[in-house]
């Protein structure tokens, strides 16, 4: 490299004006290209790329409080328009959709308020958002009743979870439901840490009444070769990691198991490398076990996924305007099929 | 008055109590592991009542709200 390599793009300084859209804002970080704001951009671009190869399987991985927060709706529509292919989540983020889906709320709260309170009130908080515990009680009241029909309709064979987020989404019918969508677009939904969540504790009440018949059994070494077989029948793989932790590994395991190796890799994250932990562990790191390639396609963006994330899809959103509409790869691989045995 | 509420033996004062439709109603976990109805008032009282209280204000609210 020559000392002129080194300065072949001068920063383009941000220009606002009062029509500017989400898509012609993200083009201005491009052009300053720093900071934040040139990864954000650059992640816009690697998923507009994913979801316009025709050969990806897109996988997200998602950790963290995304749907109390307000994600429950945007996720649901991504699986809607086919923008994404899996989905791998902490049970916790299922949960709070099947609380809103079976009826229940999540309020605006704020972090600073006497948490000593809301316990006596029966209230609890996920930083600045309120949840009544009722709405929890019922969920597990319902769920103690669904655990018996999903039981009694599989004759207590063992279920994979995302068996089991097929078998809830039948039964929530709410079109802004993440479970409910996904099992009208068969967009599979892994949680490979379900026990870890309120099914777990709805799981109890529904096995230690003293009447149950049947008892709802999953089997969490079942999901694995679904989800490496995801990855091995795609030409291309790629991923979009919220947070990071159980459902990230999940999915660069399967990436890694299947041999294929992420081709494009979008993180955002809050977290940081030095501890070890998956979920600030650098996408170089990934490299060194082969889960994401040397050659990826990927960038890190540092920052609060409840930001990031909605401006990210609103971007892309803008650039598929017009006929564009995203078949599957898994769905294409079903046709023809069909097509190649008629 | 909210001394004794607080002391009687009602089941939203037991330790085994989650809300239900606050202050009104609560959950027993213990009556849903007896598959019996588990949604009672919170100033209703069963023989499994537990000394162990919550701190928690749903029977000084079920009670105002019954005056």
């Amino acid at each position: 490299m020559q000392r002129k390599d080194f300065l072949q793009e001068p920063v383009k300084h941000i220009k606002i004006n009062e029509k500017l859209s989400v898509d012609e804002l993200i083009q201005q970080f491009k052009n300053s290209g720093s900071f934040g704001a040139g990864r954000l951009a650059q992640a816009c671009d690697i998923y507009e790329r994913m979801v316009r190869d025709d050969d990806c399987t897109i996988f997200l991985a998602l950790a963290g409080a995304m749907v109390p927060a307000g994600m429950r709706s945007l996720i649901a529509d991504l699986i809607r328009e086919r923008l994404v292919d899996v989905v791998v989540s902490t049970g916790a983020n299922m949960v709070h959709d099947a609380l809103e889906g079976l009826g229940g709320h999540h309020y605006k709260g704020h972090w600073l308020v006497d948490d000593f309170v809301l316990y006596k009130y029966h209230i609890y908080r996920i930083y600045d958002i309120f949840v009544p515990e009722e709405d929890f009680v019922k969920l597990d009241y319902q769920l103690t009743d669904i655990f018996d029909q999903i039981a009694e309709e599989n004759n207590g064979k063992p279920l994979g979870s995302n068996e089991f987020t097929r078998e809830l989404g039948k039964r929530i019918r709410d079109k802004n439901s993440i479970l409910h969508m996904a099992y009208e677009a068969e967009v599979p939904i892994f949680l490979p840490a379900v026990r870890d969540s309120e099914f777990g504790f709805a799981h109890w009440l529904h096995a230690s009444r003293k009447n149950v018949k049947h008892r709802l059994v999953l089997d969490a070494f079942k999901d694995v070769p679904e989800i490496v077989g995801l990855c091995r029948r795609s030409a291309r793989n790629g991923m979009i990691v919220l947070g990071g932790g159980v459902p990230r590994n999940t999915v660069q395991s399967a990436a890694l198991a299947s041999g294929r190796g992420m081709d494009y890799a979008v993180l955002i994250t809050m977290d940081r490398p030095e501890t070890g932990g998956l979920s600030g562990s650098t996408l170089e790191e990934t490299v060194s076990w082969g889960k994401v390639k040397k050659t990826a396609d990927k960038t890190t963006v540092v920052g609060d996924a409840m930001i990031i994330f909605p401006i990210m899809v609103a971007s892309v959103v803008e650039r598929l305007t017009g006929s564009f509409k995203r078949v599957p790869n898994h769905e294409r691989q079903k046709l023809q099929a069909v097509e190649e045995a008629g | 008055m909210k001394r004794n509420a607080e002391t009687k033996k009602y089941c939203g004062n037991c330790g085994r109590h989650t809300a239900y439709n606050y202050p009104d109603q609560v959950f027993c976990g213990k009556r849903l592991s007896d598959s019996q109805d588990p949604v009672v008032q919170t100033l209703w009282h069963c023989e499994n009542w537990s000394p162990d209280s919550q701190e928690c204000n749903c029977v000084k609210d079920a009670t105002k709200k019954q005056e």
